[in-house]
């Protein structure tokens, strides 16, 4: 009985849905804003098809590891003319991978090399090989041998880049022996010395007694004799150089990465570690300001700050950056200014890049003496000033990848604040209307406060209170949204509870529960429908404009943090930014509202017969 | 735009249970009935409005006696703690919170709302400072809103079905849904960081002192009232004062009226095509009147009710309504003051504003329900 029923509606309502639709399509306005809604419902289900990028970074958990130069211009401002605002000496990504054709020079031939390029070089940054240098039983010393490995290329556009990186990993491996080695040991201000967790005045206590004789816990600086000097360091902390016994390469390594012009200057590359943010590996030596010297020669720096002694299994990564390292030439050392001015020229050129690596084989031994030093990401990413259709934010995150993915943020919020803000004030409508009397009383009065408060600053002193998460914002707005729909639905229900058809159903016995679902709420259905798609405009526009007050949900990338990120950054010069999120904020509130309007017209008849 | 507006059939049956309200006879008596009952509401809501204000802040994050304290002051724990005791009774923190309640209803009735936690002035005389730069920005533009939206509005509903009819009706359904700071930053960048022409913040140039409305040049050889300084400067330099105030009020007021017309063309289209279809405009245009007559003497003058009370209304939310566009220009009034309120956890401000709002809102409403019942003869008092 029940099936047969379903088999004869579904047919029906069909035929119901493509009459209404048919009716629907002869409004322009409202076939107009179907469509908008549907390209950007679309532009929603499909964002992974339409953009490979992520809006937060790389891969969605890294924000430090972008895609092109921060504030980028569109690629297609190059190809522009400069009268309609194009900017020709804009430069795009270029860059320099693979292992199979690079120029291999070498001082002397005690070395092989193993070459591997596993995987798509633009992804996986591939690039390695391994270095390795041997000496025979018996051989004297070579002395320094280099090998240089190095790649020409050309930057074939009239603008400087925005920035070059390479995440070159570097691991060595080989003999060992003993030796002595300085190493650095900071001692904080007030130790805790007797181990009872804190660093008091007992501990001070226990120098003042020591003071002249060599106990070990108290002889802070390590001279075997406890002085004043010691209380000092107690008392404001210190850095003290130390020697220990530590194992070392028979074949120490030193590495420069270079990059410049050929047949010019060529300058090497230093990453610069900030001091207690990033500290390179025990292998690697640095200097107390957190800096990692890879240095050009022995003389060049301080001998134990520039060599490398990497043991087994450490490596160092990010080897170099643009906007956090440091030039070193043939005219010194250049620290302010920006590696990319100093090195690259406004013109197309050729520029060569490359690794010199030099085995500094001196100490005299009987044994065979080996080491292998291990490359890997050999690649340098040189990132333009412009990237994709719209370019990138202060990051180097894809800005048109940050507008496609905005759409399903934008949508969710504005259909979900909708369907909650009007089921609310659905029931509370049917309620006060229906049941009248106290209900009615109560419910209303309820809803006029509301009405009377500045919903905008209410919505930010909750969302403080709450925290921006979308979430949040849509259960805020739902709730605080329902009551000018709810007094619209109680005046139709209050006309239509005094209509014959509902004493009819009065007089059969039906219960209050039965008529407000079977001979009212569908009556109310057609004002649910408009107030449906016309509520969905403010709750878009109040999430935007949250969100460029600084109220973001850090986790997503909405159009109005891509505003808020644009305003933050001072960035409104770059109209690419500003313009692109504000109009599909626009096109999508427009178009819902056009469509509520045409289902207004179709929907209540009043209308109709008045055009 | 919601129409807020006395549904019919509504008093009767409230009657039956509000008998401790005076029970009134005849028309003249119901008006009465009608205001009292009104102003009883707007009463009840402000109590509401308080209780709201009075919770909603004991919720939000951070200490106030916290704030008063100094956390670099070298003392022991002891002391802290006595000094947190003075200040819990100093500002009566220390008593149950219906005390609390009873204290901050007779400060707000007393128009003292304590000291700014930030500046560490009294709010209310800060809040005097801000409010006639509010009050410029949001009036020019709801006044300049409403003439430009009724009047666009009624043209529209004349010569509905036409290209000039859809086209208006789509330009302002965009721009009535457009995010406003959106559009601002659209002019600023246009305005401001292409040509040049207009400033992009403030309400006066920079250079000018921290005066309200006094140039730099006369602040100290002239004392007085704002009249006597601009009496005694030259006509250029009138002219310089007028033009600094009118270059930066233009993109805020631009911005602001163009996002808020549409509303009320919408509005007043919506009522004048009702009004249009009436005998009596028939009757108007078989006499032969012209037909500006028709539509501004006969027609608008009789749907202007909805008009009136909707324009009312907008005039309540004229000290809130504009949080956004001041934030866009760094326009010293309300509205940014909220924004820099909290973000910086000003509370007392915080608290402040929106007791004041509330009262412009329920002051608002009230006067658009009395409007409606003296106006239109028709109402049923409810």
């Amino acid at each position: 009985m029940m099936k047969m029923a379903t088999k004869r509606k579904l047919p029906y309502s069909l035929k119901r849905l493509f009459g209404f639709l048919h009716i629907f399509l002869r409004n322009r306005r409202g076939t107009l804003g179907l469509a908008i809604i549907s390209a950007f419902l679309f532009i929603a289900f499909f964002s992974p098809l339409l953009t490979p990028y992520d809006t937060l970074g790389r891969d969605a958990t890294d924000v430090k590891s972008p895609l092109s130069a921060t504030f980028g211009a569109p690629v297609w401002l190059r190809y522009l003319p400069s009268v309609l605002g194009g900017i020709p000496d804009l430069s795009e990504n270029q860059f320099v991978n693979g292992t199979l054709d690079w120029n291999v020079s070498a001082s002397h031939p005690s070395y092989t090399i193993y070459e591997s390029s596993i995987g798509d070089p633009q992804t996986d940054g591939a690039g390695s090989l391994a270095v390795s240098f041997r000496r025979e039983k018996g051989e004297i010393p070579h002395g320094e041998v280099r090998i240089s490995i190095t790649k020409e290329f050309e930057f074939p556009y009239n603008g400087f880049p925005g920035r070059f990186m390479g995440d070159i990993v570097l691991c060595a491996n080989g003999t060992t022996h003993e030796e002595d080695e300085l190493y650095y040991e900071e001692i904080p201000a007030k130790p805790d010395l007797n181990g009872d967790g804190v660093g008091n005045e007992t501990d001070k206590k226990i120098i003042e007694d020591a003071m002249g004789s060599s106990d070990g816990i108290a002889d802070l600086d390590g001279d075997g004799d406890v002085t004043k000097l010691d209380l000092g360091i107690w008392l404001y902390g210190t850095t003290l150089a130390k020697y220990r016994s530590d194992r070392h390469l028979d074949v120490p390594i030193e590495v420069h990465v270079f990059l410049g012009h050929v047949g010019g200057e060529t300058w090497n590359i230093y990453p610069y570690y900030s001091p207690g943010r990033y500290y390179a590996p025990s292998g690697f030596k640095s200097d107390a300001t957190g800096k990692v010297w890879i240095a050009k020669s022995t003389q060049d720096v301080p001998a134990l700050k520039g060599w490398i002694y990497p043991q087994y299994g450490e490596s160092l990564t990010s080897l170099i950056n643009s906007e956090l390292g440091v030039l070193r030439g043939d005219r010194g050392v250049f620290k302010g200014e920006d590696p990319v001015r100093t090195i690259f020229t406004e013109t197309p050129g050729k520029y060569v890049w490359g690794i010199e690596i030099i085995f500094v084989d001196n100490e005299s031994s009987d044994e065979i003496v080996e080491t292998t030093l291990y490359i890997d990401n050999f690649n340098l990413e040189i990132h333009g000033t412009s990237f994709g259709l719209l370019g990138t934010d202060q990051y180097g995150r894809d800005l048109f990848a940050q507008l496609v993915y905005g759409s399903r943020i934008s949508l969710y919020i504005g259909i979900l604040t909708a369907v909650l803000g009007v089921t609310i004030g659905l029931v509370i409508g049917l309620a006060a209307g229906y049941l009248g009397r106290f209900v009615d009383e109560i419910l209303m009065r309820f809803a006029d406060t509301l009405l009377v408060l500045p919903m905008l600053p209410l919505l930010i002193v909750l969302i403080y209170v709450l925290g921006a998460r979308i979430e949040n914002l849509i259960l805020i707005m739902g709730f605080l949204g329902w009551m000018g729909f709810s007094r619209l639905v109680r005046s139709q229900v209050l006309s239509l509870r005094e209509r014959p058809f509902v004493e009819a159903a009065k007089a059969v016995g039906s219960g209050t529960t039965h008529i407000i679902r079977r001979h009212i709420l569908p009556n109310v259905m057609s004002l649910v429908y408009v107030t449906l798609a016309t509520t969905v405009p403010g709750a878009i526009t109040v999430e935007a404009s949250l969100a460029w007050l600084g109220f973001i949900d850090p986790t997503r990338m909405s159009w109005g943090r891509m505003l808020y990120e644009n305003q933050y950054t001072a960035a409104i010069a770059n109209w690419w930014w500003v313009i692109p999120p504000g109009l599909c904020i626009a096109a999508l509130a427009v178009s819902f509202i056009l469509l509520g309007f045409a289902l207004d017209e179709i929907l209540n008849p009043r209308l109709r017969r008045r055009r | 735009m919601e129409l807020y507006s006395i549904e019919s059939g509504h008093g009767k049956r409230r009657l039956k249970y509000l008998h401790f309200l005076p029970r009134t006879r005849g028309v003249g008596m119901g008006l009465r009935f009608y205001i009292t009952k009104r102003i009883l509401y707007a009463f009840i809501l402000l109590f509401f409005i308080i209780a709201l204000n009075f919770i909603i802040f004991r919720l939000m994050p951070g200490d106030p006696i916290a704030m008063l304290l100094n956390p670099f002051e070298k003392t022991s724990i002891e002391d802290k703690i006595r000094q947190e005791e003075e200040l819990k009774k100093q500002w009566g923190l220390n008593e149950p919170l219906h005390v609390q309640f009873a204290m901050y209803v007779r400060n707000l009735f007393t128009w003292n709302f304590g000291k700014s936690i930030v500046s560490r002035k009294p709010v209310s005389q800060e809040m005097l400072y801000k409010i006639p730069y509010t009050l410029t920005l949001l009036g020019t533009t709801t006044i300049l809103a409403v003439i430009i939206g009724v009047l666009w509005g009624a043209y529209t509903a004349q010569k509905r079905g036409s290209l000039f009819d859809s086209f208006s009706v789509t330009s302002s359904l965009v721009f009535y849904s457009l995010p406003v700071f959106w559009l601002g930053l659209v002019f600023i960048l246009i305005f401001f960081v292409n040509l040049g022409w207009l400033p992009h913040a403030h309400a006066f140039p920079t250079e000018w002192a921290l005066g309200w409305p006094q140039p730099y040049k006369m602040t100290s050889s002239v004392s007085g009232g704002t009249l006597n300084i601009l009496v005694s400067l030259n006509p250029g330099e009138i002219l310089e004062f007028i033009g600094g105030y009118v270059s930066h009020a233009f993109l805020p007021i631009l911005t602001l009226t163009i996002f808020q017309y549409g509303g009320f063309l919408l509005l007043t289209r919506a009522v004048m095509m009702e009004t249009l279809t009436e005998d009596y405009v028939i009757t108007a245009r078989a006499k032969g009147l012209e037909e500006r007559t028709v539509l501004f003497k006969h027609a608008l003058k009789n749907a202007s009710l909805p008009l009136i009370t909707s324009a009312a209304i907008s005039f309540g939310f004229i000290l809130s309504g504009a949080i956004i566009t001041e934030t866009v220009f760094t326009w010293p009034g309300l509205g940014g003051w909220i924004w820099d309120a909290i973000n910086l956890r000003n509370y007392t401000v915080l608290m402040a504003i929106f007791y004041v709002i509330a009262i412009c809102v329920i002051v608002a409403n009230l006067m658009a329900d009395l409007l409606y019942g003296i106006i239109d003869p028709r109402i049923k008092y409810g």
